[in-house]
């Protein structure tokens, strides 16, 4: 017996996971990586939660956020690669032309 | 719970997925970070077919292994050159966001635990149908045809934006 | 079941597309100037602009697409608002792009930057008119990618790059943390559909997971529209961005996250106004406070508008806390007037450039009164205007924002208002008096204004002044429009 709990707690986890990554760690792409963790989380959720309502809306859901983290993807990498041509580091602490 | 070998290989992959999760956040050399979010991205994908969901299985394993991990391996090379990068994380950082996620996880798990009702979401005895059918269906044919066209629209700014930042400029 | 699409609901978003499009292709053309690009996006704004004011007089309302696109009289109002921000904005970028002209590299780069700023208005129409969450969060995509690469559209100057990775970093974990409130929704209710979250809502005591849903939901918000304390990337991003886009990403994309917000706030979880109503008068204080507080340490006049646009979210959020018909409209107006007035400060600080580059710090301003005595006239009205004197269209957007605040009872909130518009109006004002009491330092500086900016700050300025002489102009079709 697998209960929708255990997938939610499962995807809260991975969810935080993905938070403490994004707080802790300073490499932009790091961050990215973190950032699909919690995408990912959500999904999960997503896919668990129609699952026990017998919808399939939920997959349908998931199935544009992929879209959507591809295309983030694509455009981050692109940002984080022409700063790194500038700076030759993509540390986001060292990269402070801008005072915070 | 019973211990069927079930529960036992739903087990096996929420492990996996959660301690990849884990070495993604912690582990120091960003090729060792991006390998294990592969491992995650796996387990996830595993877990969707443990929710009957067939269909965005196999799209995880293509979209996000096979197009977004390789996308991000890429920008590792582009950016490191060398493949060790050491991170240092000051205490104050490491602290706050311990706080603000320990918080957070708190939330959520008093929120899961103390949602009544939850409905067995396997191994109910129905059979395994394939989702396919009715995601093309519900995309093309009902309700969902704006967010399907959104979406393109979404491919649009993503080719846009990437050739923008990242065309080299053509000499006068 | 094939689904029927009144296309005649989707007539500004179809006039948007269709502009993308032609952008598009006479991008290609190799001998075409680009300020064609430019030209053509403010006459396809304005078409729409055009539809969309029909619409509204017309009450031509409706929801299509099998439920997701919602056509009502709040959704059409926020239309006409980012649309004019659009215009606003690709008119003081035409001579903007085209200030170093000699980088012949650059001006070929200026189709996509039209384009994206068309795409990015799409994003805000279908996030004011999504019936339905996730046609909510591809809006929010859709606008905040298109942003993310508009504020390092400078790439080969570091800081817009950087200022490109701050906003895609911090925004894509706001998309996630709003993805996961979505998550959370859909959990806690079943559906993703704002009308059938509403009914759910309405008909029982809430599940936790809908109040951790809507909790995740306000961080998300809260870092796309910079409320405190989930701001810190603004300064950043308006400092490094280029100046117009600047100006853009504080007015059109703020206005659009307030839409969503008060769509799903206000009309999925009404009922739950109990539950969220505290926590928006608390970050309503904090926007304000922290807002203003920090404005006045700045000397570059960039991140002061910055900081003030963080403070001007808190004041959108008074009317936002009060929930009821008045507070929303006031709301809504105030966005208006605050994306008119901003845009117009912007053009203002771009006018105010010298050959060196912009004038950024407050000391550039010295003398400016005398220098250029048209430009700082404006610049002043502006700044008045964002301070909320009379008779500005400032003051009347405060008016409203804070009388409805009253209606619904928060004196409170009230008086933190009051005092934070005194503490605004001592830097906006101070920028003043250095413009016109204190004696420049450098050189006499006299090139010529461009001619564009200077129509786009006219037009604001004639906006300014005529919301603040004739509120009910659009105080009225405000109010209809509430939700």
């Amino acid at each position: 017996m697998l209960e929708l709990e255990y997938y939610l707690i499962l995807s809260a986890l991975l969810f935080t996971t993905g938070v403490i990554g994004v707080l802790v760690r300073r490499n932009a792409i790091i961050i990215f990586m973190c950032i699909e963790l919690m995408l990912n989380a959500a999904n999960l959720a997503f896919v668990a939660i129609s699952r026990s309502l017998g919808q399939t809306e939920g997959q349908v859901f998931v199935f544009f956020v992929m879209t959507v983290a591809a295309a983030e993807v694509a455009i981050g990498l692109a940002i984080i690669v022409s700063v790194f041509k500038h700076r030759q580091t993509i540390n986001v602490d060292e990269v402070n032309s801008l005072k915070g | 719970m019973e211990f069927t070998l079930k529960t036992l290989i739903f087990y096996g992959f929420a492990l996996l997925t959660v301690a990849s999760g884990i070495v993604v956040v912690t582990v120091r050399n960003i090729v060792h970070a991006a390998f294990s979010l592969m491992v995650t991205l796996f387990g996830v994908a595993g877990l969707y077919v443990f929710l009957q969901a067939d269909f965005l299985a196999a799209t995880q394993v293509i979209v996000y292994v096979g197009g977004i991990l390789v996308l991000i391996l890429f920008g590792v090379m582009m950016t490191s050159g060398r493949l060790e990068m050491r991170i240092h994380i000051e205490r104050g950082q490491l602290l706050l966001g311990a706080v603000v996620a320990i918080a957070l996880l708190m939330l959520l798990l008093a929120v899961i635990a103390n949602t009544p009702q939850w409905k067995n979401v396997a191994d109910d005895g129905t059979q395994l149908q394939p989702t396919t059918e009715s995601i093309g269906t519900l995309i093309l044919n009902g309700q969902f045809l704006l967010p399907f066209e959104v979406v393109s629209v979404l491919l649009l700014v993503a080719l846009i934006g990437a050739a923008l930042i990242s065309r080299k400029e053509v000499r006068e | 079941m094939p689904i029927d699409i009144n296309w005649q609901l989707l007539m500004p978003e179809l006039v948007i597309g269709l502009t993308l499009l032609l952008v598009l292709v006479f991008d290609m053309i190799d001998s075409l100037s680009k300020t064609v690009l430019g030209w053509l996006t403010i006459v396809g704004a304005g078409i729409a602009l055009w539809v969309s004011v029909t619409m509204r007089l017309d009450s031509t309302y409706g929801i299509t697409f099998g439920g997701m696109f919602a056509v009502d009289g709040f959704s059409v109002f926020f239309n006409i608002i980012f649309l004019v921000s659009t215009m606003l904005v690709s008119l003081i970028s035409i001579n903007y792009l085209r200030g170093d002209s000699a980088d012949r590299r650059r001006e070929r780069r200026q189709g996509p930057y039209y384009l994206l700023i068309l795409l990015a208005t799409l994003g805000m129409m279908l996030m004011a008119a999504g019936n339905e969450l996730i046609v909510v969060f591809l809006g929010l995509e859709l606008m905040s990618l298109s942003l993310y690469v508009l504020a390092g559209y400078f790439r080969e100057h570091a800081v817009s790059s950087e200022a490109g990775m701050k906003y895609l970093l911090l925004g894509a974990f706001a998309s996630a943390f709003f993805l996961y409130g979505i998550a959370l929704l859909y959990g806690g209710t079943g559906t993703t559909s704002i009308p059938a979250i509403a009914t759910v809502v309405a008909s029982g005591s809430p599940s936790p997971l809908l109040l951790a849903g809507m909790f995740l939901l306000i961080v998300g918000f809260g870092f796309k529209v910079a409320i405190v304390p989930f701001h810190q990337w603004a300064p950043d991003v308006y400092d490094g961005a280029p100046t117009t886009i600047a100006a853009f990403i504080s007015a059109g994309p703020k206005a659009a996250g307030f839409a969503a917000f008060l769509r799903i706030f206000t009309e999925a979880l009404q009922h739950l106004q109990p539950e969220w109503g505290g926590v928006v008068i608390l970050l309503a204080m904090l926007t304000m406070t922290v807002g203003n507080v920090l404005a006045i340490a700045q000397t570059n006049i960039k991140r002061m508008l910055a900081y003030s646009s963080v403070a001007h979210a808190g004041y959108v959020l008074i009317g936002v806390a009060a929930a009821n018909r008045e507070g929303i409209s006031s709301a809504m107006l105030y966005l208006l007037v605050y994306c008119i007035m901003n845009i117009g400060a912007f053009a203002a600080v771009i006018l105010a450039k010298t050959s060196a580059g912009e004038r950024l710090t407050l000391s550039d301003y010295a003398g400016l009164g005398f220098r250029k005595p048209l430009l700082a006239l404006f610049l002043t009205v502006m700044l008045l205007s964002l301070a909320g004197f009379p008779p500005t269209a400032g003051f009347v957007g405060k008016f409203y924002v804070f009388k409805s605040a009253v209606q619904a009872g928060h004196i409170w909130l009230v008086a933190i208002g009051a005092v934070n518009t005194a503490i605004s109006a001592f830097y906006y004002l101070r920028v003043v008096v250095t413009m016109y009491m204190r004696e420049p330092a450098g050189e006499v500086d006299v090139s010529p204004y461009p001619r564009t900016l200077v129509v786009g700050l006219v037009l604001a300025a004639i906006g300014v002044l005529l919301i603040g002489i004739l509120p009910s102009l659009v105080f009225d079709a405000a109010q209809n429009s509430g939700l």
